[in-house]
């Protein structure tokens, strides 16, 4: 059975961060359908297909994985544009970032995230809740309508 | 002008009384009492100008007021009057002072003239006046009623001339007065006893109407003068009750001596008057007795002769043969008869009415009255009296005994008459004139009815040639005589054939057509009793004066005392007063002034001296707007001053003020009205300190405080900054820290899983302990974070039961320690208030190191408990037997970082108490520890209690 894999968005700035990521997500063959945003606007230009993205043909991915602490426009600021939009606002939206805060808790649960999971220190526990994330929304979630292909 | 306001002021402190309501009232009694003697003077003339005497004398019988008394009254009654209402005036002063002035010379001149026994017709003032015979001249101003008129005037110009400072000239008048009151009482007690004193002589008695008026000039007169006298120095407010009082006690007093006077002199009257009619009557008796008496003597002399036949037969024979002899012994029979008897002549008449013989022999004819009367008598046959008759020849009065001569009772006709002829004022007349007791008004009467008239038979007291001569009308009803004629016996009191009252006894006399008047003036009657009456009006008013002065001196004892008493109160006062002054004027700390209301500095003390600069005698009189900056000036801060503090009871006020060199000093100031009794503006105290000093320092204090706060904002600002700055570093550092250890680990991870091949033991080793110590980092890292936010998170904080929570931790730490051997011992645990998640750390804190630190204990007995027995916090601790520590480093033990363990021994980053420690501290609780090394350790902590609901 071969299985189609969704396509997942990373947000992600730091180059160790999406190596050791794409890493942990390959242990499952998760990494072929991922696409990295190295800061926020990248991440937008990539949903709004602009940019170096203007050229992208294929539609909103089945989950966005989104470090809070970006570039150009942070983490929240793109979650908080992609639930006003109509066009984006259904699109799954994890959390995925070093910060323990409450503060940033609560505001990422504000504007609508799906889930906010905390990079782990340790590499085995990063690899598992890597590994968990990508098989639970690149595989087993169903992903609104017209994210596919 | 000038002189007018001299007159002002020169009588003015005389006069002007202060208005009370005893004042007011004296001033009342004042006017009415005037124009009670102006009215006396105006109804007087009145009287004799309409022709009513009565307006004049108030009765029938009494002495009217005289024109001219009448007239001085109205005068004087008017010139009181005047003075009382305008007090200060000039020309009513002036007026006053002529009419009095006038007066007095005018009673003067007309004591002097009576003295010399003129009486001036002027006095008449061109009223016609008829003076009846016998009578005091009426019309004419009585001698005393001129003394009076003197003492009023006197009285009244003391009253002019007198001022407090000369209250003995107002004395004087008030005794005048006094006097005048006196003798005007007694005048009129007098006239009320029915007896007006000085009446029935040639000396003019005051009329009642004068004496009144003279009482009411009295009255007034004190009431003038009395303000100005010794009775008005007592002080206006001595309990005008007192006084009423003792003005009641006196009228009481005088009420009952006047009372029981009048009683004592009526009943007097009463038994003097029974006395006389007794007398009266006792000798009507005894006349009428004696007259009768006479009459039948007479009678029976008349009897001898008739039953004398022989005697009869010699007249006959001597009618018949007139002859010497026969004559001769009939005339010394008769003679003998005619001196034996008294009679005054003894005739014989024949029948044919001719005097035969007449002894003693005369020639003067008889009376045709008699000789009709013989004619009856011839027919009679007894003798008989005839009444009073006139012999119209020689004008004397007589009475006849006529007695018929006959020889024998059967004869018809008499031969002749006797007639034996009486001279009533030989005997009979002085019979009745003839009083028991010597009399000057005296007299009885025989009287008789002729027609309507009553005609007087004898010769009387007080009127010559009335025998026979005197008739009245029986229409005088008031004439005793005609009364007795007609019938009336017994007391009669009238008026007599003179006119003068009189008190009579009227009888008839038995067998007579007479009637007896025995009389006496009542003047006589009443002469004793107005003596007594004299000394009796005398006795009451000396009564009525002494207690009167009885009264008054025991007022006037109280009033000393009063004035004692007030003099002590006012010299308490004084002194007080002085100690109150002394007081004020001696603080120097504070300037102390009084303002009268517009603000005039009325005194001075040494602070307001030294405060001010101002010398009391400088400043005193000016306003006080001179201590006023000008900028205060231009605003009108001094007069509003004045106007909210008399608005609001006190105003207080600080500000620049201007000493007298004009140097500014910061004042406060607290301006107080002062009101009298009734509530008027009497003036202001002002209370005033330089607080210039003060006020430096409070700027100086001020100037502090804005700096201090400036620097507190500054402080708190740069704390802020720095939270700020803390707050981006904790998240840096949970974010940015963190990651770097990932990479650390998860590539040191990778190389391991990626090149098992190419590593050796060693340099796997090597990256164990690579990622091993970032482990570690990232632990510290975390545990620093969770600090942190302890320190300032905010504390949700509620009630809570920490048993719950205990055991929660409890069975997380028993899943983490699988297979040691620890006995949990978990007493019973209080409720708390606090934030759950932050006390949840705490036990998770102590109880994973109760748990470290057993480790190498093969039995680990962990105790968590509660000592409550404090009042307001409950203990708790966590005690175990592990490893411990050595008291000495029990400081250290909450310490950040502190660890008094090799991390190789056991593990930890040293924050934990740290925490456990200002997570308590955050719930105002304590921490402390005991311990000893390898004997285990306890850890304390307290919160506060719940208050039981």
């Amino acid at each position: 059975m071969v299985v189609k894999l969704k396509r997942i968005l990373l947000v992600e700035d730091s180059p160790n961060d999406v190596e050791l990521t794409l890493e942990a997500l390959s242990e499952h063959n998760l990494a072929n359908e991922v696409e990295v945003a190295k800061d926020g606007q990248e991440a937008l230009d990539y949903l709004y297909h602009e940019g170096q993205f203007s050229g992208r043909v294929n539609g909103n991915p089945a989950v966005i994985l989104l470090d809070l602490k970006l570039p150009k426009i942070n983490g929240l600021e793109v979650l908080k544009k992609i639930r006003s939009d109509d066009r984006l606002k259904l699109i799954p939206v994890v959390i995925l970032t070093s910060s323990h805060e409450e503060s940033d808790r609560i505001d990422s649960y504000n504007l609508g995230v799906n889930a906010y999971v905390v990079k782990p220190v340790d590499f085995h526990a990063f690899i598992d809740a890597v590994k968990g994330l990508g098989i639970f929304w690149a595989i087993i979630n169903e992903p609104p309508p017209g994210s596919l292909a | 002008m000038a002189a007018e306001k001299e007159f002002e002021s020169k009588i003015s402190a005389s006069s002007s009384l202060p208005v009370t309501a005893e004042s007011v009232r004296l001033r009342l009694l004042i006017r009415i009492s005037s124009v009670g003697v102006a009215g006396a003077g105006l109804a007087a003339l009145l009287g004799w100008v309409l022709g009513i005497p009565v307006l004049a004398s108030l009765g029938s019988g009494m002495i009217p007021v005289a024109p001219s008394t009448a007239v001085l009254f109205l005068l004087y009654g008017a010139a009181i009057l005047l003075r009382s209402i305008f007090p200060l005036q000039r020309g009513p002063y002036l007026a006053g002072l002529f009419i009095i002035t006038a007066g007095a010379l005018i009673s003067l001149m007309l004591l002097m003239l009576s003295y010399k026994g003129i009486r001036l017709e002027a006095e008449h003032l061109g009223f016609e006046i008829v003076n009846a015979a016998g009578e005091v001249p009426r019309g004419h101003m009585s001698p005393l009623t001129a003394f009076c008129f003197l003492l009023a005037a006197l009285s009244y110009l003391s009253s002019l001339w007198s001022s407090p400072l000369r209250s003995r000239r107002a004395s004087v008048g008030w005794w005048l007065a006094c006097l005048l009151i006196a003798i005007s009482t007694v005048l009129i007690l007098a006239y009320l006893y029915g007896v007006p004193l000085l009446y029935g002589s040639s000396f003019i008695p005051p009329a009642l109407l004068t004496s009144l008026a003279f009482l009411a000039m009295g009255i007034a007169l004190i009431g003038l003068v009395a303000p100005r006298s010794w009775l008005m120095r007592q002080p206006t407010e001595s309990p005008a009750r007192a006084s009423h009082a003792f003005i009641l006690v006196f009228l009481l007093l005088a009420a009952g001596i006047v009372t029981a006077g009048f009683l004592y002199h009526r009943n007097l009257e009463l038994r003097h008057r029974s006395e006389v009619e007794h007398q009266l009557k006792a000798i009507a008796d005894l006349k009428t007795s004696e007259i009768v008496q006479w009459r039948k003597e007479r009678l029976s002399d008349g009897a001898v002769f008739y039953g004398n036949f022989n005697f009869a037969r010699r007249v006959r024979d001597y009618f018949e043969k007139p002859d010497a002899g026969t004559r001769e012994s009939l005339k010394i029979w008769l003679d003998g008869i005619q001196k034996a008897s008294q009679y005054d002549r003894i005739f014989l008449l024949d029948a044919g009415g001719r005097v035969r013989i007449s002894v003693p022999e005369e020639r003067t004819p008889i009376s045709d009255q008699v000789l009709r009367h013989a004619v009856k008598t011839l027919q009679s046959k007894q003798g008989d009296l005839t009444d009073f008759y006139r012999n119209e020849h020689d004008g004397h009065v007589y009475l006849s005994v006529l007695v018929p001569v006959r020889e024998r009772d059967d004869e018809e006709h008499a031969v002749g008459v006797l007639v034996m002829r009486i001279d009533p004022g030989q005997y009979l007349y002085p019979l009745i004139i003839r009083w028991p007791t010597p009399s000057r008004t005296a007299e009885t009467l025989l009287v008789r009815r002729e027609g309507n008239e009553v005609l007087f038979l004898n010769e009387l007291r007080f009127q010559k040639q009335a025998a026979l001569n005197l008739r009245r009308s029986l229409d005088q009803t008031e004439l005793p005589a005609a009364q007795a004629v007609l019938g009336r016996q017994g007391i009669f009191e009238g008026r007599d054939y003179r006119g003068v009252p009189v008190i009579a006894d009227l009888r008839s006399v038995p067998d007579s057509p007479w009637f007896l008047v025995t009389r006496m003036d009542i003047s006589e009657v009443y002469a004793p009793l107005r003596e007594r009456l004299w000394m009796m009006v005398a006795l009451i008013a000396a009564l009525l004066m002494g207690s009167g002065a009885v009264v008054g001196l025991v007022w006037r004892q109280q009033s000393t005392l009063f004035l004692q008493e007030r003099y002590r109160a006012s010299e308490a006062l004084r002194e007080s007063e002085e100690r109150f002054r002394l007081l004020i004027e001696g603080v120097k700390d504070y300037a102390i002034f009084m303002l009268d209301p517009f603000g005039h500095v009325m005194s001075w003390n040494q602070g307001a001296e030294r405060i001010k600069g101002y010398q009391a005698e400088e400043v005193i009189g000016r306003h006080f707007s001179c201590f006023y900056p000008e900028e205060d000036l231009q605003q009108g801060k001094p007069q509003q001053e004045l106007d909210k503090a008399a608005a609001e009871g006190r105003f207080e006020s600080e500000g620049w003020r201007i000493r007298k060199d004009g140097s500014r000093f910061w004042a406060n100031a607290i301006l107080t009205p002062l009101k009298d009794e009734t509530g008027g503006l009497r003036g202001f105290s002002k209370v005033t300190r330089d607080i210039t000093e003060r006020r430096q320092a409070e700027e100086e204090i001020k100037t502090l405080n804005e700096e201090l706060e400036q620097r507190v904002r500054e402080r708190t600002a740069q704390l802020e900054a720095a939270n700020r700055e803390l707050e981006g570093f904790s998240y840096s550092v949970s974010h940015d820290l963190r990651a770097p250890l990932r990479h650390i680990t998860g590539f040191a991870e990778l190389l391991i899983r990626k090149a098992p091949a190419a590593l050796d033991e060693k340099s796997r080793h090597y990256l164990n302990v690579i990622s091993e110590a970032a482990r570690q980092m990232g632990k510290l890292v975390d545990d620093l974070l969770s600090f942190s936010r302890m320190g300032r998170a905010e504390m949700l904080q509620a009630a809570m039961n920490l048993d719950m929570i205990v055991s929660e931790v409890v069975e997380v730490c028993k899943t983490e320690v699988r297979g040691r051997n620890i006995v949990w011992k978990i007493g019973r645990l209080p409720h708390a208030y606090g934030d759950k998640v932050m006390l949840k750390i705490v036990f998770e804190n102590l109880l994973s190191n109760a748990v470290k630190f057993t480790r190498t204990k093969p039995q680990a007995v962990i105790e968590i408990g509660c000592i409550n027995d404090q009042p307001h916090e409950s203990v708790l601790y966590v005690r175990d037997n592990g490893v411990g520590f050595d008291m000495k480093y029990v400081d250290k033990l909450f310490g950040l970082f502190q660890r008094l363990h090799r991390p190789e021994e056991f593990e930890g980053t040293g924050l934990g108490l740290a925490n456990v420690r200002r997570i308590i501290h955050r719930h105002g609780g304590r921490t402390w520890a005991e311990g000893a090394l390898n004997e285990g350790a306890v850890i304390f902590f307290s919160l506060p209690k719940i208050k039981e609901v």
